[in-house]
């Protein structure tokens, strides 16, 4: 008996982006407009650095003159219970210490930059965290472990999951 | 970019100078406060944070801010480095401008509340002086504190409320808020008069002379007999002291964080009632960070041990070192310090009975060595009953009275020890004896015969001479008379009734 086509090789799969895709890319472009609104200057989208890093937004902000790596984090449901920003799980805060670590080396001069997180529900921006905590101590890289107890410590799970980190 | 500011860390009873460094460079956005801080220091990150914020500043991200406290090997206790840290942020990320040489004539101690207002610190007055001794001219500090940081001549005090307040003062040269004058309120008279006390005349006479000389006493008493009335009435006659003696005072009681802020100057003389259960530690002083004990506390003043035969031996023994130096090192792994110890110590006890099992414990726990540093023992009698009843008999002596005698005495010691450290009776060593208290022949030979009979040590025959050079001196006699030696060896009553 032949067994059944996986889900994954249905021909309504690979037509159209996966939703959760599809909802990411609509609550940047919220935040993009949020941003821009603010007075924030644009100067990359999705960059991508190494393996596991990506940079949704990265901005300029219009007081400090520093450079904002921005996390966007976006749900569909407005359900108080499940918020947006409780998504941005451990594993997201180092690829993301890391993606923002190496982001800055890019410039030839010495700037200090800080993290964002903006959370869109249902196409609406809710929430703009300033300089939120990666955890992780001084210097970057690779050979950044984090502090051990903290989150976002490289122990047993995150050899489990990044095994080449 | 780099800035330095000026601060004082208390070690012991001293204060030393500490250089708040804060520098920034790009970043995350960390804040690092380097330079052997405790918990309080590194908690001062969040309150200068906060205090910042709702003082009406917005904080640039993007700087990674290093705090150095230099000299780094000096422990720093405390909130009070909130206030440099605070105005180095604020200049560091170029929110505020001060001129260098303006900075550079300042020190700042203070802690930070959430919303800016500045809180009170101990330890106000050693700093100041120390700023004082680095000829530093001007000194900010909590509005609090004003007061006691306007003690010190030739350092002018900058007492704020808010941090905001001291910004004006730095940038736009604003005057400082006024300093409320310190309260000069008379010295609270203890209510407790002589006079109130019937009877005991001798033991009046002991105190007056204690007073006078400074000596130690011994109050030996039945139960009820007045021994706690007497050593509280002592508290009357004291002379008042002279303000480099309040200053000292007043330094020990800062750094203790005892001193009440309305009145910044102890012009009263310290009275301390120790309770048999103190440890040693606690009247020493010690801890891990050593700071002073009861006998410093009552530095200058009465240290009153009451039910002295109650106190455990080790806690006694603990006493006899600073009795006769009068300065008490406290060493521990971190260092030592030295507090200033020079104490009237009056005590009180039930006197031992022969036959009485409990009453040989008693003479057990008070060892020879620390009676023998007692100048007057004393034996209270019961004032019989007949004698209180009567309300028309003459009252005695006013307290008042016998304080201007006791002044006198004092005068005329401060006289004779012109030009010397001493200021009283008490501190004399081997050589002032000799010197200030010759005995003509009839005296030396009563001496002679006392010694041999009473088995006098050597310190007590020195302590012996001490208390008849007291008693000339109140007598207003510049020799030691027959009678003022007969006096003085009376003073020296044996622990023991019959």
């Amino acid at each position: 008996m032949r067994r059944p086509r996986p889900f994954w090789l249905w021909k309504k799969n690979w037509e159209r982006p996966p939703e959760h895709l599809v909802t990411g890319a609509e609550g940047e472009a919220c935040a993009v407009a949020y941003l821009q609104d603010e007075g924030y200057r644009i100067l990359g989208r999705n960059v991508r650095i190494g393996r596991h890093g990506e940079i949704d937004i990265v901005a300029e902000d219009p007081v400090d003159k520093t450079i904002v790596i921005v996390e966007v984090k976006s749900t569909r449901s407005l359900n108080p219970n499940f918020p947006p920003e409780l998504h941005v799980h451990w594993r997201k805060r180092i690829c993301l210490r890391y993606a923002a670590r190496k982001y800055v080396q890019r410039f030839p001069e010495e700037c200090g930059y800080r993290v964002d997180l903006v959370c869109v529900a249902g196409r609406r921006v809710i929430g703009h965290y300033k300089e939120i905590r990666l955890g992780g101590g001084e210097g970057g890289g690779r050979g950044n472990r984090g502090v051990r107890g903290e989150r976002g410590y490289r122990g047993e799970y995150c050899n489990r999951f990044f095994p080449n980190r | 970019m780099l800035t330095k500011l000026t601060s004082f860390a208390t070690v012991g009873l001293k204060s030393e100078r500490i250089t708040v460094e804060v520098a920034s460079s790009p970043g995350e956005g960390d804040i690092t406060i380097v330079g052997l801080g405790d918990t309080a220091v590194q908690e001062s990150r969040q309150r200068v944070r906060m205090a910042l914020r709702s003082s009406g500043f917005r904080l640039p991200t993007g700087h990674n801010i290093t705090v150095n406290m230099a000299p780094a090997d000096v422990r720093k206790v405390g909130p009070r480095f909130d206030l440099p840290i605070a105005l180095g942020l604020l200049i560091v990320y170029g929110l505020i401008e001060v001129e260098e040489e303006r900075l550079r004539n300042m020190a700042f101690v203070g802690e930070l509340s959430l919303d800016g207002t500045l809180r009170h610190v101990s330890g106000i007055l050693p700093a100041a002086l120390a700023c004082k001794e680095a000829k530093i001219p001007s000194f900010a500090v909590p509005w609090i504190d004003g007061g006691e940081a306007s003690l010190v001549t030739d350092v002018r005090p900058i007492a704020v409320g808010h941090i905001s307040e001291l910004i004006d003062v730095l940038c736009i040269d604003a005057p400082p808020p006024k300093i409320a004058p310190p309260t000069t309120a008379l010295e609270q008279y203890p209510t407790l008069d002589f006079a109130d006390i019937r009877g005991q005349l001798l033991a009046k006479r002991a105190m007056e002379v204690a007073a006078a000389g400074g000596h130690n006493v011994l109050l030996s008493g039945a139960p009820g007999a007045g021994k706690t009335l007497l050593a509280k009435a002592l508290r009357s006659i004291l002379p008042p002291m002279s303000i480099d003696e309040a200053l000292d005072v007043t330094q020990i009681y800062s750094v203790a964080n005892l001193l009440r802020s309305d009145c910044p100057l102890m012009r009263e003389r310290p009275f301390r009632t120790v309770h048999h259960t103190a440890s040693g530690v606690s009247i020493v002083g010690g801890g891990q960070i050593p700071g002073p004990g009861e006998v410093s506390l009552a530095h200058r003043g009465v240290l009153f041990l009451d039910e002295l035969a109650e106190f455990p031996p080790a806690v006694l023994e603990v006493l006899r070192q600073p009795l006769e130096d009068r300065t008490i090192t406290i060493t521990r792994a971190q260092g030592s310090v030295t507090f200033p110890a020079d104490v009237l110590l009056v005590a009180a006890m039930n006197p031992p009975q022969e036959g009485n099992p409990r009453s040989e414990r008693t003479r057990k726990r008070i060892s020879a060595p620390f009676l023998d540093r007692i100048d007057l023992t004393i034996a209270v009698q019961s004032v019989p009953i007949e004698e209180l009843a009567q309300r028309t008999t003459g009252e005695g002596e006013r307290s008042a009275v016998i304080r201007e005698r006791v002044i006198q005495a004092r005068e005329r010691q401060r006289a004779r020890f012109a030009g010397t450290k001493l200021t009283t009776n008490k501190e004399m060593g081997i050589r002032e004896i000799r010197e200030h208290c010759t005995l003509d022949a009839t005296a030396e030979s009563l001496l002679q015969t006392a010694a041999n009979k009473l088995k006098l040590s050597a310190r007590s025959y020195h302590r012996i001479l001490k208390v008849a050079r007291t008693i000339a001196d109140l007598d207003g006699s510049e020799r030691i008379e027959h009678g003022h030696l007969a006096e003085a060896l009376q003073y020296r009553q044996p622990l023991c009734e019959g």
